[in-house]
């Protein structure tokens, strides 16, 4: 009886609690700025919805990775403190290429991972992330060592 | 005396730090440790006269026999207390000699977080009292490795650190080095940041060996290192997984653990990144905590259980440490579902959760669920936390299976599903999903 009322329960809120995978059409990409299209993967993300993560990071990669490599290519070192906001497609679209590699490191697709965060460690390596604590921070620094670890767990049995 | 004439040789060979003294160990007990500069502008610990590379471990609770066996030959300590703690029923120093384990000795220098006011001469004076009888009481035990004085004391925050905080470290290295000159100062740090090593550099020049906890940026902690001005010797003195302050978390701010094989692949990976690509700088590292630690949850950064058990990140040690794998491996989790994970449900909802572990010597597994609230303790620094409460009677249907049946708890609140699965030969693998019941 215990069980039957469980089910009962469980498939009245199944809406809440098994939300269907969204299609691309249902994402809300927002104004499709380079930053709204960032955050909202950083969201997902958080919110463990591994896929969409994915595709926010896409649509970000497929409107602004052009200008971005612009950027990357117009620079000779890291752009000072004062100077990160010029570069805004470069930061969004090379902190995108590290989100997608976390979420699909998540989705245990470890071979497509490695080359998400490759791209950032070796063709955007320039992008500054802004960090809510106070400070920015380098997404190809830590693609560095999110590379190794997948390719570790790759060849080793963890 | 074969050491001794082994460790003159070398010291004539390389050129020593300005901190070391000359070896006189004949006339005296205990071991002698210098660190040495090389001619190329590397470091190298030499203990008793020969290179020695710490492959330690922060002491927790962990079977400190395992880590002999899994290739582990250090541990360090924070506290007096914790260096006096008796272990498998003999005093620390004197069970980790046995086992062929050398030892940091911790001395806990106060925080200005937790209270403490560098400008009280009396509370300055008594912490002063306590480290030097701390070392007239140690010094001369041949476990001793390294006198690892303060751990996180100067903050956490760029700009934060009271300069007089390097000015007192100065002055307790001077008392050290005064009663005992054949062993390092180490002095720990919570992460390296410019304005730290440009105060270390310019107020403690006593220090010998610079430690830093790291977690995200310990696999590039020798370079960061570097390029934040450091030019001296380090050890990397706590890494591991990557912290809680680092990952991706929900929107009720509950950090998202990684799973287990991804923790142990990090572990690994941090170790292995910090020997090998180090500047020449690193003398070896502990990993963070040979032990059980409730923060955040009860599985982030421990490598055992409250029961004991090993976690999959010890065999990673192993593996690193002596690049063998051991013979009974930890379970392996393959995939911890339940369909409420990272989402909102509503109070007394009905749900399940199953896992997918594997044991790779084939034992039977035992599982065991536990529906616990979203910790509300949360300090930094690694200051104890509360561990927060379960709720057994949420769980329905299951328990001890790898699938269970569970209502979501009446009250609103955040919440995660843990599972943990006991190999019955001393190995376990444990993880957890969030959910957040209420609006």
């Amino acid at each position: 009886m215990k069980r039957i009322a469980a089910l009962i329960t469980l498939f009245m809120f199944v809406p809440l609690s098994l939300a269907e995978e969204p299609t691309e059409d249902s994402l809300d990409y927002g104004d499709y700025t380079s930053v709204t299209l960032q955050v909202k993967s950083w969201d997902a993300l958080g919110e463990g919805k591994y896929e969409d993560a994915v595709k926010y990071t896409e649509k970000c990669t497929e409107l602004y990775e052009e200008k971005a490599r612009e950027m990357q290519a117009s620079l000779s070192a890291k752009p000072a403190t004062d100077d990160v906001h010029d570069y805004w497609a470069l930061n969004d679209v090379g902190t995108c290429y590290f989100i997608r590699g976390e979420a699909l490191a998540k989705l245990r697709r470890n071979t497509e991972a490695i080359a998400a965060f490759k791209v950032v460690r070796d063709e955007l390596y320039y992008a500054q992330a802004w960090d809510p604590k106070g400070w920015f921070w380098a997404p190809a620094d830590a693609a560095y060592p999110r590379i190794e670890m997948l390719e570790a767990k790759t060849k080793n049995d963890f | 005396m074969v050491r001794t004439t082994s460790a003159i040789l070398t010291a004539l060979v390389l050129s020593a730090c300005a901190a070391n003294a000359p070896v006189d160990r004949d006339t005296a007990p205990g071991s002698t440790v210098q660190v040495v500069k090389q001619p190329d502008g590397t470091f190298t610990l030499l203990r008793n006269g020969a290179p020695y590379h710490v492959k330690g471990a922060g002491l927790g609770s962990g079977d400190l026999q395992l880590l002999a066996a899994s290739g582990g030959n250090s541990v360090r300590t924070w506290s007096i207390d914790q260096t006096e703690r008796i272990v498998d029923g003999k005093p620390l120093l004197d069970r980790a000699h046995e086992l062929g384990i050398s030892v940091t000795v911790g001395f806990w220098v106060q925080h200005v977080r937790h209270g403490f006011d560098y400008s009280d001469a009396a509370s300055i004076e008594k912490q002063r009292a306590k480290i030097r009888s701390a070392v007239l009481k140690f010094k001369d035990h041949p476990a001793v490795l390294a006198w690892g004085l303060g751990n996180e004391m100067e903050g956490f925050e760029p700009g934060e650190t009271d300069v007089r905080i390097w000015q007192e470290l100065n002055h307790l290295a001077g008392i050290i080095k005064d009663l005992d000159r054949h062993h390092p100062v180490v002095t720990v740090i919570a992460g390296a940041n410019q304005s730290k090593i440009a105060g270390i550099r310019k107020y403690y020049p006593r220090l010998d060996i610079l430690g830093v906890n790291a977690y995200s940026g310990a696999p590039v902690a020798g370079q960061n290192l570097v390029a934040m001005g450091w030019n001296g010797p380090y050890l990397l003195t706590e890494f591991g997984v990557a912290g809680t302050w680092e990952v991706p978390a929900t929107p009720w701010d509950a950090p998202i653990e990684p799973d287990p094989s991804t923790k142990a692949a990090e572990t690994y990976t941090a170790y292995t990144m910090n020997r090998d690509n180090n500047e020449g700088r690193s003398l070896g590292s502990y990993v963070f905590i040979w032990g059980h630690k409730q923060e955040a949850t009860a599985t982030w950064f421990g490598m055992f259980l409250p029961s004991g058990e090993k976690l999959p990140r010890v065999d990673a040690m192993a593996y690193a440490w002596s690049g063998k794998w051991p013979d009974n491996r930890a379970p392996k989790l393959r995939s911890l579902d339940t369909p409420v994970a990272f989402k909102k449900v509503k109070p007394g909802i009905s749900s399940y959760a199953e896992v997918d572990c594997i044991d790779r010597e084939g034992d039977e597994l035992r599982y065991v669920w536990d529906i616990r609230a979203e910790s509300t303790d949360r300090r930094i620094g690694g200051d104890a936390e509360a561990a927060p409460p379960s709720f057994p009677d949420a769980i329905e249907i299951g328990q001890g299976t790898p699938r269970i049946e569970f209502k979501a708890p009446k009250l609103p609140g955040a919440y995660r599903v843990f599972v943990t699965a006991y190999d019955g030969h001393g190995g376990a693998v444990a993880h957890n999903l969030p959910f957040y019941v209420g609006e």
